[in-house]
C-alpha cells in the first residue's frame, strides 16, 4: 500500500520529469509502431505491386503440342489445333484459391488477311464482369496486362471494336476512327495499343469478335492468370507426384504458385497450368530482400527508441538522487527502490504505450493511404506486440539509469556534495 | 582561449561518466542515421539488382539488326536470336532458334534447367525435347543431327523451342537473319530508359524497346520503397534527436552546481554559454564520427547479409552526419541554456 503510495506521489510530484520520459516513450513507440505496421504489411503490399509484372500462371490446351509462334511474324491457325474452351476461364477463377486470383484473362491468336498482308490477331478481355456464384469479378487485360497503354480508348466488351498495334498502325497508317472491313466484317478502330511486345503487330478485339473472325467460335488459346502467391521456398519446389497425403494436403493450402497452379491444373481438365518461371522465381526474391530491410530499419528504430527512453530517465532520476539517499538511509533496500523505479517506468511503457500505438496506427495508416493509396485498417493484432515492445524498449533503457541512480551512496547524496 | 581549452578538457574529463552517457546518445544516434543514409543511396540500387533475375529488360527487333554491330557494354549481356520453323524427321513442325547459348542462358537465369548425355550447347525446351524425341531436325531439307543436353522448363513459349548456336543453324539455313536481340542491362529504370534512347539513336531501323511490365512493375517497388525508407529515416531523426535532446537537459541539471561556481567567481552568463555550448559541440563531433564509423560497418552489414553484396560507405554522408549532430545540439541547447541562465549561485551553493 505504501508502495503504491509513493508511486502515485512520485508522478504527482513530479510532472516535468515525467514528461519528458513520457514524451520520448510515447515517440519511441510510436514510431516502432509505425515501423512494425508498415513492416507487417509491406510485403503484403508489395507483393501487390509485383503483380504488375503481369502473370504469373498461364494454361495452354493439354497435350504435348508445339507453341509454333514466331516473333514478328503472323500465326497460321488450324481449328483442327487443340484450344480451351472459353467456360475454363471460370473453372480457372472458382476453385479452393479464387480469393488469391487477381486476375484471369482468355486470350485467343489467330491471323486474318488485311490488305492482302497476314495480320496477327488477338481476341481477348480487356475489363470483363465475370459472373461468380455471390457476385462479379471484373478482370481482362486491365488486371493482368497492366502496362498496356491505348492512345484513343478503349474497345466495349460487347462490341466489336478493335485495338490497332503501335506498329502496324504506323506501318499501315491507320487511325482510331477508322474501319477495317475484314471479310465482310465492319471493324471500328477505337485506339492504337502501345504494349512494348508483339502485340504491337497485331489487331487486337475483344473475344467474340476474334472467335467469330478466326471461325473458332467458344475457343480460346491460353488463359492468363495473375494469383497472389507466397514467395518460393524448399517446401515449395517438391514435386507433388511424390509427396505422401499428409504432406501433399499441407502443399496444397500453402498458395505457392505452384500450388495454385497444381489446382488451376485439376479444375480445367483440357488445360496444362503452368507457372511462368520468370516471375515466380523472381518475385520471392525481391519481396525477401524488401522484408529483410524492413526488419533490419524497425531494429534500428528501436535500438534508438531505447537509447531515448534511457536518456529521459536518466536525467528523470537525476533529480531525484536526494530521494534515493533518504529512502536508503530510512532502511529501504537497493531492490525496494530499484523495483519502484522499474514499476514507474512499466507504468510508464503502459502509459505511453497505448497513446503511442494509438498514434502510430494513424500515422501508419495516412503513410500507406498515400504510398499505395489503400488503407491498412485498424489492426488491434498488433497491440499486445506494440505494449511489449513499449515495456522492453522502457525496461532497457532504464536499466542503467536506474543501477547508476542506486549506486549513489546516502550520505554523500545527502551532504549535498553531488555534483 | 587556452584557459578555455584547459576548462573544457578538464569538464570532460573529470565528470568523465557523464560524458561518456551523451557520447553514447549522439555515437547511437549518428550511427543509425549513417547507416541509414548510406542504406538510402545504395538500397534503390540495391533493390534494382534483384529485377536482373526476371530476365531481359530491353529488347531489339527488326532484320536491320542481322549486319549490325551491336554496342554492349561489358554490365551487359546479350543473345541474338534466329528463328525458323522446322521439321523433327518424323515430321513434326518446331521451331528452331539460333542463338548464342551462353549469353541466354545467363540471361533467363530462372529457366529449370536438366542436363542430359547430349551436346551441352544446344538446349531444348521440355516440350520439343518430349516431341523431338531423339530424332532429327530437318531444316530447309537438310538433315541436322542434334543431341540436346540441356532441357529446359520456362513455363512460357520458349518451352516449345529448340536453342542451337547460330552458327551450326547457318550452316544449314546460310540466308537466316537474326531477328530479334534479347539485351539484360543493370540500373535502375532511370538509366534503363537513358540507355534505350542511346540505343535508337545507335540503331535506326531497329526497334527497340523495354520489358515494359518489368520496368513499370520496377519503378512502382523501388519509388515506394524509397518512401518507405525516407519515412523510416526521418521517424529515427525524430528518436534520436530525443534523446540528445534529454542527454543535454541531463548535462545542465548534473552540471548547475559547477556553474554557480564559474558564475560566483565572475564569469558571464556568455562565458558560461560559451563553455556549455563548446563541451556539448566537442561531444556531437565526437559522437558523430564514431557514429559514422560505426554506422558505415552496420550499412556494409546489412547490404552483405541482405542484398549478399555490401554497401559501400560514402564520404559524402559525413558532412551531413557532423551538421545535423552539431544542429540538434545547437537546437537542443536552447532550453538548457534558458535555465543556465536562471542559475542563482546562491541559492544553488547553498543546497536548494
Amino acid at each position: 500500500m505504501f508502495f503504491l503510495r509513493l508511486l502515485y506521489h512520485s508522478f504527482r510530484r513530479q510532472p516535468r520529469g515525467k514528461l519528458l520520459a513520457g514524451v520520448a516513450v510515447t515517440l519511441s513507440v510510436m514510431m516502432a509502431t509505425v515501423m512494425i505496421t508498415l513492416a507487417n504489411n509491406v510485403e503484403d503490399r508489395m507483393n501487390r505491386e509485383l503483380r504488375a509484372v503481369g502473370a504469373n500462371i498461364v494454361v495452354r490446351p493439354a497435350g504435348t503440342a508445339l507453341d509454333l509462334s514466331i516473333p514478328g511474324t503472323a500465326l497460321h491457325t488450324d481449328p483442327s489445333d487443340p484450344y480451351l474452351s472459353e467456360t475454363d476461364t471460370l473453372k480457372a477463377k472458382q476453385h479452393f484459391w479464387s480469393h488469391n486470383i487477381l486476375g484471369v484473362t482468355p486470350m485467343l491468336n489467330g491471323a486474318t488477311r488485311l490488305d492482302g498482308a497476314q495480320v496477327p490477331v488477338i481476341g481477348t478481355w480487356f475489363s470483363h464482369a465475370m459472373a461468380l456464384d455471390h457476385e462479379t469479378f471484373v478482370t481482362g487485360t486491365s488486371k493482368t496486362h497492366k502496362w498496356w497503354t491505348v492512345a484513343g480508348a478503349w474497345p466495349r466488351e460487347d462490341s466489336s471494336e478493335v485495338l490497332i498495334g503501335k506498329r502496324l498502325a504506323d506501318r499501315m497508317s491507320l487511325h482510331p476512327g477508322d474501319t477495317l472491313s475484314i471479310s465482310n466484317a465492319k471493324l471500328p478502330i477505337r485506339g492504337v495499343l502501345s504494349t512494348g511486345g508483339a502485340e504491337e503487330e497485331a489487331i487486337v478485339t475483344t473475344l467474340p469478335t476474334a472467335q467469330r473472325l478466326l471461325a473458332l467460335p467458344g475457343r480460346v488459346s491460353a488463359i492468363y492468370i495473375s494469383a497472389l502467391t507466397k514467395p518460393e521456398d524448399e517446401f515449395a519446389r517438391r514435386d507433388p507426384q511424390s509427396m505422401p497425403p499428409p504432406v501433399l494436403e499441407r502443399w496444397m493450402c500453402s498458395p505457392y504458385a505452384n500450388s495454385v497452379a497444381y489446382t488451376i491444373d485439376q479444375a480445367v481438365p483440357d488445360g496444362d497450368a503452368e507457372v511462368v518461371r520468370a516471375v515466380a522465381q523472381n518475385e520471392g526474391a525481391v519481396l525477401s530482400r524488401i522484408s529483410g530491410l524492413m526488419l533490419l530499419i524497425t531494429v534500428c528504430a528501436l535500438i534508438a527508441g531505447a537509447v531515448a527512453v534511457s536518456s529521459a530517465l536518466a536525467s528523470s532520476l537525476f533529480e531525484r538522487q536526494r530521494e534515493v539517499g533518504l529512502l536508503r538511509s530510512l532502511g529501504a533496500t537497493r531492490s525496494l527502490i530499484g523495483s519502484l523505479f522499474l514499476l514507474e517506468a512499466t507504468v510508464l511503457a503502459l502509459l505511453c504505450g497505448l497513446v503511442g500505438f494509438a498514434g502510430g496506427s494513424w500515422l501508419a495508416t495516412a503513410v500507406s493511404d498515400t504510398l499505395f493509396g489503400s488503407s491498412l485498417g485498424w489492426n488491434p493484432a498488433l497491440l499486445p506486440l506494440t505494449i511489449l515492445v513499449a515495456a522492453l524498449v522502457t525496461l532497457g533503457g532504464s536499466w542503467v539509469p536506474i543501477r547508476r541512480a542506486l549506486e549513489v551512496h546516502p550520505s554523500i547524496v545527502l551532504r549535498g556534495d553531488l555534483a | 582561449m587556452r584557459f578555455t581549452g584547459h576548462m573544457l578538457m578538464r569538464s570532460l574529463n573529470v565528470r568523465r561518466s557523464r560524458s561518456v552517457t551523451a557520447l553514447l546518445a549522439v555515437t547511437v544516434a549518428a550511427t543509425i542515421a549513417t547507416a541509414l543514409l548510406n542504406l538510402y543511396a545504395d538500397a534503390h540500387a540495391k533493390l534494382a539488382q534483384q529485377f536482373r533475375g526476371y530476365g531481359a529488360n530491353i529488347v531489339l527487333s527488326g532484320y536491320a539488326l542481322d549486319q549490325a554491330e551491336l554496342p554492349v557494354k561489358a554490365d551487359e549481356i546479350a543473345a541474338p536470336l534466329a528463328y525458323i520453323a522446322a521439321k523433327t524427321s518424323t515430321s513434326k513442325p518446331l521451331v528452331v532458334v539460333g542463338t548464342d547459348i551462353s549469353a541466354l542462358m545467363k540471361i533467363n537465369d530462372f529457366w529449370k534447367v536438366r542436363t542430359t548425355d547430349g551436346e551441352p550447347d544446344s538446349v531444348a525446351g521440355a516440350k520439343a525435347y518430349s516431341t523431338l524425341a531423339g530424332s532429327s531436325v530437318v531444316i530447309n531439307g537438310a538433315l541436322l543431327d542434334v543431341h540436346p543436353g540441356r532441357v529446359v522448363t520456362t513455363g512460357d513459349a520458349d518451352e516449345s523451342r529448340l536453342f542451337i548456336p547460330l552458327p551450326k543453324l547457318r550452316s544449314v539455313a546460310p540466308l537466316i537473319r537474326v531477328h530479334t536481340v534479347l539485351l539484360l542491362s543493370p540500373g535502375t529504370p532511370d538509366q534503363l530508359n537513358a540507355r534505350i534512347s542511346e540505343l535508337r539513336q545507335a540503331l535506326p531501323g531497329v526497334t527497340v524497346e523495354p520489358v515494359r511490365n518489368l520496368l513499370d512493375t520496377q519503378l512502382s517497388v523501388l519509388s515506394r520503397m524509397r518512401a518507405v525508407m525516407m519515412l523510416a529515416s526521418l521517424i529515427i531523426a525524430v528518436i534520436a534527436s530525443l534523446s540528445l535532446w534529454s542527454s543535454l537537459t541531463a548535462a545542465v541539471l548534473e552540471r548547475r552546481k559547477d556553474y554557480a561556481v564559474l558564475k560566483a567567481l565572475g564569469a558571464s552568463n556568455v562565458n558560461v554559454t560559451l563553455l556549455f555550448l563548446l563541451e556539448q559541440a566537442a561531444i556531437a563531433m565526437a559522437g558523430a564520427l564514431v557514429g559514422y564509423i560505426l554506422g558505415c560497418a552496420v550499412a556494409a552489414a546489412i547490404g552483405y547479409y541482405n542484398f549478399h553484396s555490401p554497401v559501400y560507405p560514402r564520404i559524402a554522408v559525413l558532412p551531413w552526419v557532423l551538421g545535423v549532430a552539431a544542429l540538434i545540439v545547437m537546437a537542443g541547447s536552447i532550453i538548457p541554456l534558458q535555465r543556465l541562465q536562471k542559475i542563482r549561485p546562491a541559492a544553488i551553493l547553498k543546497g536548494e
